[in-house]
């Protein structure tokens, strides 16, 4: 009986919806994602998918300022390089892994 | 035999197109356009996806064929009646006249989607929800936005209001919106270079030469966000901004956002106001058959009578006047078959 839910039947949610509007804090090489389009090639052809690693929503994490869920969202990635290989967009994906986890580094 | 006479009913690009395509040698043409400049719809537009070309400049090109004394035209006339007998085309018009022609091209145009039915995106309620066409017209400075806005501006633009909606009984896609929108957020961009200018599209639709390249530009040089999710719900705040909820759908969480403009990428819709419109063969989707026979049955009430460009559908400026072109050919077939 340790949750709040298990011990009041009921738990509060935290606020799901994003500001779009809001400055947000965000990593400064935007350039590096903009052009994704959700395509999924990546995702798709992960090595690691199974261990939750999910490049396209990093980078949708990212551009709507969830630097901290993207993070999670790659932080089993093995640098591989298929996404790489199959993005249409040309995107260095490992560049983006490489940001997110510098700024692991410099936040921690 | 005597030189036959085509009328051409609507002077947008489709019109202008078939008067451009015909002979003035083989057929002499009366042009009719219910305004007093030609050009359509076109005429409110200020620039032309994807190449940026200023719309008044396409119009001049569009029109070029229409200085030709074999080609009369009435401004400012509406034809009102229309009917074949004894294979003669007889139309009457707004000033009370008679004509009798060989053959006819109606190119009735499209009329824009009423944005006051989708109640839900605020437009004629909230003064900062505006449609595409009338962000052309702020565009071309022929009309003021009414407020200004701030240093760095949030825009939001909103695609497929009045398309691809059973709510409204427009099932079918506009084609155009998706660049249209597209060209206005740089158009926007580019005048407010602060702005933070956000799309919401359920699909991208990027299906002509050069659209594709811009989409990518607009993500890589303008930094333009888009959005997959339709925006549900629009109200105004005490500060008389916007605030506008939505779907990250990719993301599968919810979206806010304070907003100081507000685009609605508003589809087409057949002309029904149109006084000959029912004598005009329509589809499934409310729009004209197809004349040329390529892609549906021919199913022409009056002989003689063809039509050409948007009134058969979505398209471009540059496809309604190559249809035109098309349709004028069709025509001097069709009296070229008689006259054996």
């Amino acid at each position: 009986m340790n949750t709040i839910e298990e011990r009041f039947g009921f738990a509060l949610f935290g606020q799901r919806d994003i500001d779009i509007t809001k400055q947000t804090p965000q990593l400064p090489s935007a350039d590096l994602w903009q052009t994704c389009m959700q395509c999924g090639s990546c995702s798709a052809t992960c090595t690691a998918s199974a261990a939750k690693t999910d490049l396209r929503k990093a980078i949708l994490q990212l551009q709507r300022g969830l630097v901290q869920q993207a993070q999670a969202s790659v932080k089993n990635c093995l640098f591989c390089g298929k996404c790489a290989y199959v993005c249409p967009r040309g995107i260095s994906t490992r560049h983006i892994v490489a940001t997110i986890n510098q700024h692991i580094v410099k936040t921690a | 035999m005597n030189k036959p006479t085509i009328a051409i009913i609507g002077g947008g690009p489709a019109g202008l197109g078939a008067a451009a395509a015909i002979d003035t040698d083989i057929a002499n043409v009366l042009l009719f356009d219910r305004n007093a400049q030609l050009g359509g719809h076109l005429t409110d537009w200020h620039q032309l996806n994807p190449t940026f070309t200023p719309a008044n400049k396409t119009i001049d090109y569009m029109s070029a064929g229409t200085q030709n004394d074999n080609i009369i035209v009435f401004q400012n006339t509406t034809v009102e009646q229309l009917y074949n007998e004894n294979d003669q085309i007889t139309l009457k018009t707004s000033d009370n006249n008679t004509y009798q022609v060989d053959s006819a091209i109606f190119a009735g145009g499209y009329n824009t989607f009423d944005a006051h039915q989708k109640e839900e995106l605020g437009y004629g309620i909230y003064k900062r929800v505006i449609t595409s066409a009338d962000l052309e017209k702020v565009m071309n400075n022929a009309q003021q936005l009414g407020f200004e806005l701030q240093q760095a501006p949030n825009i939001g633009i909103v695609h497929c209001v009045g398309s691809r909606d059973v709510k409204c009984g427009n099932r079918y896609c506009s084609r155009i919106c998706c660049m249209v929108g597209v060209k206005q957020a740089i158009e926007l961009k580019q005048k407010y270079p602060n702005a933070n200018v956000s799309c919401f599209y359920m699909d991208l639709r990027m299906n002509g030469r050069g659209y594709e390249e811009l989409y990518l530009r607009a993500q890589q040089e303008f930094g333009i966000k888009f959005i997959r999710g339709r925006v549900s719900e629009v109200s105004e705040n005490h500060n008389k901004l916007l605030q506008l909820k939505a779907e990250d759908t990719l993301l599968g969480r919810p979206i806010r956002g304070t907003f100081d403009l507000l685009v609605l990428l508003v589809g087409m819709e057949p002309p029904i106001d149109n006084p000959l419109w029912a004598t005009i063969s329509k589809g499934n989707d409310g729009f004209a058959l197809e004349t040329l026979g390529l892609n549906a049955p021919i199913n022409n009430k009056i002989p003689g009578l063809f039509w050409a460009g948007t009134c058969k559908g979505p398209s471009t400026s540059a496809d309604a006047y190559r249809d035109g072109q098309h349709t004028a050919i069709e025509s001097l077939r069709y009296i070229k078959s008689k006259s054996k």
